[in-house]
């Protein structure tokens, strides 16, 4: 949660580059999860296959 | 700071006439799914949200997309600042109006709960990773994660988690039009020019903006501003509703104008320092 000092009554308006470096921060988290879900994706075949890539 | 060059937003209109009838869960698990498949690279439409109108800053190299929904009674058009970033200049971002908004033509169903699903739809169908969403958009965007719909990080910017958390005024004229019927937001569509000098922004911009809310048809205003306190009723609060979602998500407020910090009715959420 993120408090703006004083008033605000239309952030995306007024403060569009806080947003923008909210989306970003957002937008690097979907990438972390997927190469998160890649490795694990990857850890599991090399489980299936014995480890030797066959 | 904007960029040098400005985007060329893509402004596609819809004017096909839209009968929306409320979602089941089964729509709305399939929206969530069509999502997976939409971030994996394949493309389905589904079709309902397709003739909103929308603008759209495409980079050819963007691989990641971000889907943006304004506030009550505003349009697309309100997202041009964000659009300009030059940080978000690799990003695909994609602000629509929400149906019914800005004049648009408004589906029977305007509750939260069937813009939250359609929302979804149009999220999946065109890959979205990200959902921001601005005052009531923060609500749909908040639903359609609760629901199950989309489930990648939120930004949700000025959301009211309940009635309380929203603005008095707006509170007032929701009573108002119980007896007056659409003529309270008459009246405010006719005063948004005025009541906006207090945004800190250029004027020419300011005009911009307030035309696109006297867009607005004060009788489709009230059903949508009805079906949002409605929504916010029936959950008391919907804070819980967003940390059950498990979902990554951003949630800014200011100190005071856009109904100030939400209540947070027991739900948890980490305070960032450092961002004003």
């Amino acid at each position: 949660m993120i408090t703006l000092p004083g008033a605000s009554y239309f952030t995306p308006n007024e403060e569009p580059a806080l947003v923008a470096k909210l989306v970003i921060e957002a937008l690097d988290q979907v990438r972390i999860d997927q190469e998160e879900q890649r490795s694990v994706h990857r850890e599991g075949d090399e489980t299936s296959y014995g480890g030797d890539g066959k | 700071m904007p960029h040098d060059t400005p985007l060329q937003p893509d402004l596609r209109s819809g004017s096909e006439d839209m009968h929306v009838g409320g979602g089941s869960q089964d729509d709305i698990q399939e929206a969530g799914q069509a999502g997976a498949l939409v971030r994996g690279g394949a493309a389905v439409t589904s079709g309902e949200w397709t003739g909103w109108e929308r603008r759209e800053s495409s980079p050819a190299d963007a691989v990641q997309a971000a889907l943006l929904l304004p506030g009550g009674m505003c349009t697309a058009v309100q997202y041009e600042e964000l659009m300009a970033e030059p940080a978000l200049a690799g990003v695909r971002m994609i602000a629509v109006t929400v149906p019914g908004m800005g004049g648009t033509p408004a589906p029977k169903d305007l509750s939260i709960e069937n813009l939250a699903r359609l929302a979804a739809q149009c999220a999946a169908d065109l890959g979205c990773d990200v959902v921001v969403g601005f005052s009531m958009g923060a609500n749909i965007a908040l639903e359609m994660a609760a629901s199950g719909a989309f489930c990648g990080p939120l930004v949700l910017l000025a959301p009211s988690f309940s009635r309380a958390d929203e603005a008095v005024f707006f509170r007032l004229l929701d009573r108002l039009a119980r007896v007056l019927g659409h003529l309270p937001f008459a009246a405010l569509l006719k005063m948004m020019g005025p009541a906006m000098k207090r945004m800190p922004l250029p004027p020419d911009r300011r005009e911009v903006l307030a035309a696109e809310f006297r867009r607005n048809d004060p009788h489709i205003v009230r059903r949508g501003v009805r079906y949002y306190f409605q929504y916010l009723d029936r959950h008391g609060s919907v804070a819980s509703r967003l940390c059950e979602a498990d979902v990554p998500a951003w949630v800014v407020h200011g100190e005071r104008g856009d109904g100030g910090a939400p209540a947070m009715n027991g739900a948890r959420l980490r305070r960032v320092p450092g961002y004003a």
